[in-house]
């Protein structure tokens, strides 16, 4: 049975009512917050609908051979992605993040971007791509997959995103909510790209050059923004400073912490990765290393290669 | 973080980068085509954000813009008196006399309007340091709100702010005589409590006695402090 995009996306809507028990994305409200669990139907639909996705596309193209240990880890590393998803999305951190504290938006960033993102790309197996690669958007996958690129757009929707207008506009309704969502999950799996690819063809090559990409990208560049968060006079985005209050923190307050977990929530998953790539890097060279010269009791002997042959061989 | 899977590098591929275009592609625009269109989009989405809100910021420059309401009318300073956070009683048109009054009516057990509201006044009035504003809250829910609970709230948003409370008679009084609706009892809410419907009117009364400046729910703190600044100046808006 197909099901129509647009049949779905009017399902979805009947629960677009902003005064309903019943919701279909986390969006900011006026409400004062309640401990009280509130249903999202839109988050529940998107992640059965990408356990379904994943499930459908392991039994079709599984290959007929005994699987390796890396390959049967993968649905696992897929599954704790989807949890982390469900979790930054759904109430309460998502409904906290999208209209009452700043740092719940923020920590939703984060786990989006350094948390759903490499662990969705870990969990998918190459074999998962022999139709995708058939396909004429796997180009724009291709250029994705350029640090340049990657670190260009990852930059660019961190910038957008958390610019106050952006925020106080897409949050304050469902739609735009999602809209936001969507675009950091999207975000997520790019910046990754280059890294942590799929295709182990589309990773570079060098582990230097991803180090040095991911730092810059993930690490270094967004302390800009976080510090602004930080030191700024008063709470930048409207939608969290009149929100009701929550944990009865001040709304600078919590848009300094904001800013804390912009600047430096990243190093428990950056330096790691950082240090894995490093240790990568220092073995590809040793592989490459020229092997020691000989005694010099072989070159009094004649038997040293002639400087021709050494030059040849390095 | 786990330990990312080795995988085999791409040996036909030694310039380090992606691998190249497959020839027999389709027509169309090509995947950077794609990603510089998005790219150019958020910067512009960003710039469109910044004008946007340089254009708002610019908003209160003019003389007569505020962000509260400028009454045609001044309202006279109210005549009321109720008891402060320390049981004394309170005469309100006599303790202002001749000053920046902030008056402001809510109650502490206030979910939303009131803790915002007072946060917002107290982080705008640490922005602009050197304005001497009384900020006066009267208590709109006798029946819960003691004088030193009064108190204890007010002191989490600035130990300065004045609590005033009294019988119902006399709040009910207190606010009509500052021209707002007067404060109901909304009923059960789901926290075991009741709800106190309340006016979110703030009113600023100027050295001269008078009620000039209306503020509604959703005022930001630099639009108060902005407002107070002028008001503190005194530079175009109120008679000499």
């Amino acid at each position: 049975m197909s099901v129509r995009p647009w049949s779905l996306w009017w399902t979805c809507s009947i629960f677009m009512t902003e005064d309903g028990d019943v919701q279909f994305w986390c969006a900011a409200s006026s409400d004062p917050w309640s401990w009280t669990p509130k249903p999202y139907v839109g988050v529940w639909l998107a992640m059965a609908a990408l356990v379904v996705f994943y499930m459908r596309a392991w039994r079709r193209h599984r290959p007929d051979r005994p699987l390796s240990r890396l390959e049967r880890r993968k649905p696992w590393w897929f599954g704790l992605g989807v949890a982390l998803l469900w979790v930054a999305t759904d109430w309460p951190v998502g409904a906290l993040g999208a209209g009452y504290l700043a740092s719940l938006h923020m920590l939703q960033f984060m786990i989006y971007t350094l948390g759903v993102g490499p662990l969705l790309l870990l969990g998918i197996p190459d074999w998962f791509l022999d139709h995708a690669r058939q396909q004429r958007w796997w180009q724009v996958v291709r250029t994705l997959s350029r640090p340049l690129v990657a670190g260009l757009l990852f930059n660019a929707v961190l910038l957008s995103t958390h610019a106050p207008v952006t925020v106080d506009l897409l949050r304050a309704t469902q739609i735009g909510s999602f809209v936001m969502d969507v675009v950091w999950f999207a975000a997520g799996l790019i910046v990754w790209l280059p890294v942590l690819n799929p295709d182990s063809t589309l990773r570079h090559r060098s582990p230097a050059v991803r180090a040095v990409y991911l730092f810059l990208a993930v690490g270094a560049l967004p302390m800009l923004p976080g510090g602004f968060l930080v030191f700024a006079s008063g709470p930048l985005y409207r939608t969290f400073e009149l929100a009701p209050p929550v944990f009865d923190i001040s709304a600078t307050v919590d848009q300094q912490l904001a800013g804390l977990i912009m600047k430096v929530g990243n190093l428990p998953i950056v330096w790691p990765v950082l240090l894995v790539l490093f240790v990568k890097w220092s073995r590809a060279d040793q592989a490459v290393a020229p092997p020691p010269p000989r005694p010099a009791v072989d070159v009094l002997a004649g038997t040293a290669p002639s400087a021709g042959a050494e030059s040849a061989d390095s | 973080m786990a330990d990312p899977p080795a995988a085999p590098e791409n040996p036909g591929n030694p310039s380090g980068d992606v691998g190249p275009a497959d020839p027999h592609r389709p027509g169309g625009p090509s995947g950077t085509t794609i990603v510089i269109g998005l790219v150019v989009t958020f910067v512009l989405v960003l710039v469109g954000g910044l004008v946007l809100r340089a254009n708002d910021d610019g908003r209160t420059s003019t003389a007569a813009d505020f962000s509260g309401n400028l009454l045609p009318e001044p309202r006279p300073r109210p005549d009321f008196e109720l008891v402060d956070t320390s049981g004394e009683p309170f005469d309100f048109a006599t303790e202002t006399d001749g000053e920046l009054t902030i008056l402001f009516f809510g109650y502490a057990n206030c979910p939303d309007v009131c803790p915002i509201t007072l946060a917002t006044l107290s982080e705008a009035l640490e922005l602009v340091r050197g304005v001497d504003a009384k900020v006066v809250f009267v208590s709109v829910d006798p029946e819960r709100d003691t004088p030193e609970q009064i108190r204890a709230y007010l002191d989490r948003f600035d130990s300065r702010f004045i609590g005033l409370t009294g019988t119902p008679e006399q709040l009910k009084a207190a606010q009509v005589a500052a021209g707002v609706t007067p404060a109901y009892n909304d009923g059960p809410n789901e926290r075991g409590g009741y709800d106190v419907g309340h006016s979110s009117q703030v009113i600023v009364f100027t050295p001269d006695d008078l009620g000039r400046l209306v503020y509604g729910f959703g005022v930001r703190q630099d639009e108060w402090a902005a407002d107070l600044e002028r008001v503190r100046d005194n530079r175009d808006w109120w008679p000499q």
